[in-house]
């Protein structure tokens, strides 16, 4: 009687079914572990071994990491707010306040999503000067570097972007501020900041924009650019070590 | 054209027979792509251009003539907000004019103080004048620009595209800036 | 517990066949000990998975003491005094007091970005110190003598310029200098001054402490890193109303 339940999941792990499913066994073996790695979409953005070097904490703190981490905690997040969220100049503001006085847990998603974001920016940045002074971006890994910068600053464009959406007088008058720096841009500046916001001045355009280009556009470029970044370190040897 | 060659041909051919096809083949992908690139470039600047403007940009009706003149002698030529247009209709000498309310120290948006009976900036504390706008104290480099601003069968109608503004480098009013006499 | 036994799995019956060909670099090289790797299962899924899981708690402890900061619905009417940009962008805000609009806001961010970061790795190209942070004793004393000079520098920088304006330094300048208030203080003093310290810090760890090109770079990216961190700072807890300097503890709140 007591072991049933253990010889149910061992006929559930011998069926056709699951074996179609997972075409290896319990990962509690070298050869099976590697297969868990090897056969699995998402565990195969990792080498099936890694050196020893790598997994110390201190030497990346998991920085790199822990930007993806908070990501993927951003994109669920970002897509649960959109549900309540219409990025119109009368509904976006009320919608921010319904979110948090209506909307049952909603001010603890905005909490995360918002703090979420401050704190990619952070670690986006340690990351940055973890790879830096590691020496990490020297050969063979110079393209990783550029990939990397170009996810810096497309972190920062998410969370600015991101910022103008609650439409209160923190978030216009802070992007206005915007306005006005990418106004100033030698020779094509207002045409920059015409085309960049719809118009002369922050309004249901501008708005609109930075909605489409905050869920939309500037994720789906920032996980193109991951990819190529995860795939690359792999290909360059994995997280670099001491020589 | 495009045929096997030898040294002879291609010394008849000129400079086209000397392409081999494969040159020419790359040569022209690469100039498709580039052409396409440049295609798709020059439809999405357009496409996000917007044309139709709302607000700040637009021709904003701003009432009456008479309206207004009558508003200002029954206020004491006190200035008239609109908002959507982000301007104030002022009484300079002889004038009816539209200044655009965006200080020109930081860009902060000007009230009209009505204890002080001028304008006072709440930013840096830059003041202007109630009916010229120009500066009477604070960081201000100079008066608040103008819009343009024209009547047509009664009505007055202000241009209030930001790139289009009369800029005054002095700071006193200038009669050539009466587009719209008060008379 | 019985056995799975060796059985196949459907469809991978015929195990042998060329999967890739690999470079020397992109592969755990055979001839390493077997001491130098680790499993990634479960070693660094256990790491991974422990990580993330004390952020996610962590990321919930702070998302339910500390609200999103929420204001009045915008108005276009009303400037708050002082505007800020968010916190991240602020060391640019601060940097456009100091200089015209076009190199603080733009021209300056540009080159950091898309020229001076990218170049990195193809001005550095030695092999030297991968894997070791700062790669040695001398580089972790270059680093702290950046982080330095950096950081008293930036500090003293914006008191000089607060000072000067204070006694009157664009009147002066409007006056007597060729180009008025635009030439010299908005862009050939800023210019100057943002090259001639960047070289003098190499000038510097090159006499002192006789740096490689890597040592020379882990100088100007801790300037970068510092200067950035600073700015952010002043730009956050030292700008009040006006943008007028203040100290962090003496900060008047925005006026609405
Ligand atoms: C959205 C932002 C980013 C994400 C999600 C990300 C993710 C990662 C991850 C997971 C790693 C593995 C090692 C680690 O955790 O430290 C890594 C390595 C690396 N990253 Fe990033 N990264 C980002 C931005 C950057 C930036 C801004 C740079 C540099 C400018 C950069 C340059 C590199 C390089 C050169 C490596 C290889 C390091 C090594 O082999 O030790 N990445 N990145
Ligand atoms: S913005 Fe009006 S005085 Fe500075």
């Amino acid at each position: 009687m007591l072991d049933l339940p253990t010889q149910a999941w061992e006929w559930v792990r011998r069926s056709y079914v699951w074996r179609s499913f997972f075409r290896h066994g319990y990962p509690d073996s070298r050869k099976n572990q590697s297969l868990a790695v090897f056969t699995n979409v998402f565990l195969h953005l990792h080498p099936v071994k890694v050196r020893r070097h790598a997994l110390a904490i201190p030497y990346t703190w998991c920085m790199g990491g822990l930007s993806f981490f908070l990501f993927l905690v951003l994109t669920l997040t970002g897509t649960l707010l959109m549900f309540y969220y219409h990025p119109t100049t009368d509904l976006a503001y009320a919608d921010i306040k319904d979110m948090e006085t209506v909307v049952v847990f909603g001010q603890l998603l905005r909490n995360m999503h918002r703090w979420a974001a401050h704190g990619m920016v952070i670690t986006v940045f340690l990351h940055m000067a973890r790879v830096f002074y590691t020496g990490s971006y020297k050969p063979p890994r110079e393209f990783n570097w550029v990939v990397g910068v170009l996810l810096f600053f497309l972190t920062i464009l998410l969370s600015y972007t991101g910022y103008l959406l609650p439409w209160d007088q923190l978030a216009f008058w802070a992007v206005t501020v915007g306005y006005n720096i990418a106004a100033a841009t030698p020779f094509i500046g207002n045409e920059v900041s015409y085309l960049l916001f719809g118009g002369f001045e922050l309004g249901p355009n501008a708005l609109l924009r930075f909605y489409v280009l905050h869920v939309v556009g500037l994720p789906v470029l920032a996980g193109f650019l991951m990819a190529i970044h995860f795939w690359r370190i792999r290909k360059d040897g994995g997280i670099s070590g001491p020589l | 054209m495009i045929r096997p060659h030898d040294e002879t041909s291609i010394q008849a051919g000129g400079m086209i027979a000397r392409l081999k096809r494969r040159q020419l083949l790359r040569m022209g992908f690469l100039g498709g792509t580039v052409l396409a690139v440049g295609e798709i470039a020059g439809v999405f600047l357009p496409f996000f251009h917007v044309n139709k403007i709302v607000g700040l940009g637009a021709k904003v009706p701003a009432g009456k003539k008479a309206d207004v003149l009558a508003g200002f002698k029954s206020t004491n030529d006190h200035p008239v907000l609109f908002v959507e247009g982000k301007f104030f209709l002022i009484h300079p000498p002889g004038a009816i004019a539209a200044a655009y309310r965006k200080c020109v120290h930081l860009g902060c948006a000007v009230p009209f103080n009505d204890a002080e009976d001028r304008f006072h900036c709440p930013c840096h504390g830059s003041l202007y004048d109630k009916h010229t706008v120009v500066v009477l104290g604070g960081p201000a480099p100079r008066p608040l620009d103008l819009f343009n601003i024209e009547e047509s069968g009664g009505n007055l109608v202000v241009d209030t595209n930001p790139l289009k503004l009369l800029v005054r480098s002095d700071n006193k009013w200038d009669p050539a800036l009466a587009q719209v006499k008060d008379a | 517990m019985p056995s799975l036994g060796p059985q196949p799995f459907p469809g991978q019956e015929k195990r042998l066949r060329l999967l890739a060909f690999v470079r020397q670099d992109a592969v755990i090289r055979v001839d390493k000990r077997v001491e130098d790797t680790a499993m990634v299962w479960p070693h660094l899924l256990l790491i991974e998975f422990i990580v993330a899981m004390l952020w996610l708690v962590g990321l919930f402890i702070i998302s339910a003491l500390f609200n999103a900061p929420l204001q009045d619905v915008s108005s276009p009417d009303h400037t708050p005094n002082p505007s800020k940009a968010p916190w991240y962008l602020l060391n640019l805000q601060e940097l456009l007091l100091h200089m015209d609009k076009a190199l603080a806001g733009v021209i300056v961010p540009t080159i950091l970005l898309f020229v001076f970061l990218p170049l990195i790795p193809y001005i550095d190209r030695s092999r030297e110190g991968v894997g070791r942070y700062f790669t040695d004793k001398t580089g972790l004393r270059i680093f702290q003598f950046s982080a330095v000079y950096s950081t008293v520098l930036t500090f003293a920088l914006i008191f000089i310029d607060y000072l000067a304006k204070k006694a009157g330094y664009i009147e002066w300048s409007s006056d007597h200098l060729p180009g008025g208030k635009q030439l010299f203080p908005n862009w050939l003093i800023p210019i100057g001054v943002m090259f001639g310290l960047s070289a003098l810090l190499v000038f510097l760890v090159d006499r002192l402490f006789g740096a490689t090109t890597r040592g020379k770079m882990i100088a100007l990216f801790t300037g970068f890193v510092f200067v950035y961190v600073v700015l952010t700072f002043v730009g956050t807890s030292m700008r009040g109303p006006g943008m007028d300097l203040y100290a962090p503890w003496s900060l008047p709140p925005t006026i609405q």
